[in-house]
């Protein structure tokens, strides 16, 4: 692939591709190591990206496979300890409610926070969870709907009703 | 503030590393396999062990490329690419390699090799695995897991519920025996947390050839959510 072709994507793309793998194993290391084997996919790819949208479609897909399949990975899997979260939030969330929120998105089960992610951040209706997840879109909104309530739960105010 | 402008402006503060779009670039092309940066937990229990007899080929950096030339993998008959590997190494050097076999969308089946068994440098060895054997397995195990409160229960089939969180926390996991209806007898373990936990099987069987080659015959694998 053209150097320069894969550059432009790869910095247009690594952070939210970082954010989902992280929604996964809550680990920066682990993030890291999903987003270098997916650029890695992506820069060997011989596939012809026709769109932009395409692109992304395939780039996130990869990367929610290789996040399931490093968890896999882990004979013993390692589980992050809230105290390390706590002081990556206070390192990277200097906002209170922000801090807030990143923790309890990561305190939910990981198949709620990957469902919440994509809808949240990444904009997908719950049809394109379903695909992109292989799952029913009914999963997709009963998980939805749970992480909501625990979200409501947990932040009270700052989390609206408003779906 | 919305909900949704409130999750992308908290989470648009996570970033990647500048570096890793030049270390992708740097990589050897030809490389097929690389060690993680990440510290994994190494499990002796219930991973795929090839036992044979021999000196104990320590799989550290410098020779697992060499035990892997020494092992073959065939997957429902058809030898696995060498980039199906997944290699997971902690900081002390201990190394494992996990191949992937197939995923249901949820459920993801692997087989994972643990190195810190006996591998006799001097011999080859083949594994053979067959997923319908696998997915039988899985089917016949006689309890669930769960998840609830934080804590990890074994259902089992009559509902009676064990809570192992303590014990599935540790390396080898908690380990459950049965004996099936023809007597014969199985194990399984369960390894994780409330929150993400998976069953691990280890029913491998090893044949010495004639010539020396020992082959390993397994239906090995672990399955998890």
């Amino acid at each position: 692939m053209d150097e320069a072709v894969f550059t432009r994507t790869a910095k247009a793309y690594k952070d939210r591709l970082f954010a989902i793998a992280f929604h996964y194993c809550r680990s920066r290391a682990d993030a890291e190591d999903i987003l270098q084997t997916v650029l890695l996919k992506y820069y060997k790819s011989e596939k012809e990206f026709v769109t932009e949208e395409y692109l992304r479609n395939w780039l996130i897909r990869v990367t929610i496979n290789e996040s399931k399949r490093l968890l896999l990975s882990h004979w013993r899997r390692r589980t992050v300890p809230l105290e390390e979260l706590e002081e990556y939030a206070a390192q990277t969330l200097p906002i209170p409610e922000e801090s807030e929120l990143f923790l309890a998105v990561l305190a939910l089960p990981q198949k709620y926070r990957i469902v919440v992610h994509l809808y949240y951040y990444e904009e997908y209706s719950v049809r394109e969870i379903a695909d992109l997840l292989a799952i029913r879109e009914t999963t997709v909104q009963t998980r939805l709907m749970r992480a909501r309530a625990k979200l409501r739960e947990k932040l009270k105010e700052a989390w609206n009703d408003e779906e | 503030m919305k909900n949704k402008e409130y999750y992308q402006k908290t989470f648009s503060r996570l970033t990647a590393s500048e570096d890793v779009i030049q270390e992708v670039m740097n990589m050897d092309q030809k490389k097929v396999y690389r060690f993680t940066k990440r510290t994994a937990g190494i499990a002796a229990a219930a991973a795929l062990t090839l036992t044979a007899t021999g000196a104990a080929y320590a799989a550290t950096d410098g020779n697992f490329a060499e035990l892997l030339e020494r092992i073959t993998i065939y997957i429902n008959g058809e030898k696995a690419a060498v980039s199906d590997y997944d290699i997971v190494a902690d900081e002390n050097g201990n190394s494992q390699f996990v191949i992937p076999i197939g995923s249901d969308g949820e459920n993801f089946t692997s087989i994972a090799i643990n190195p810190d068994a006996a591998f006799d440098p001097n011999l080859y060895y083949s594994i053979d695995v067959d997923t319908d054997r696998v997915r039988e397995q899985t089917e016949e195990v006689p309890f669930t897991l769960e998840g609830e409160n934080g804590r990890l229960y074994l259902v089992e089939k009559d509902g009676s519920r064990l809570d192992i969180t303590e014990a599935a926390a540790t390396d080898k996991g908690y380990r459950y025996a049965w004996t099936d209806e023809d007597g014969k007898e199985h194990q399984a373990f369960a390894l994780g947390t409330p929150e993400e936990h998976f069953i691990a099987f280890s029913a491998n069987s090893v044949e010495i050839d004639a010539d020396g080659t020992v082959s390993g015959s397994t239906n090995a694998a672990m399955e998890g959510k």
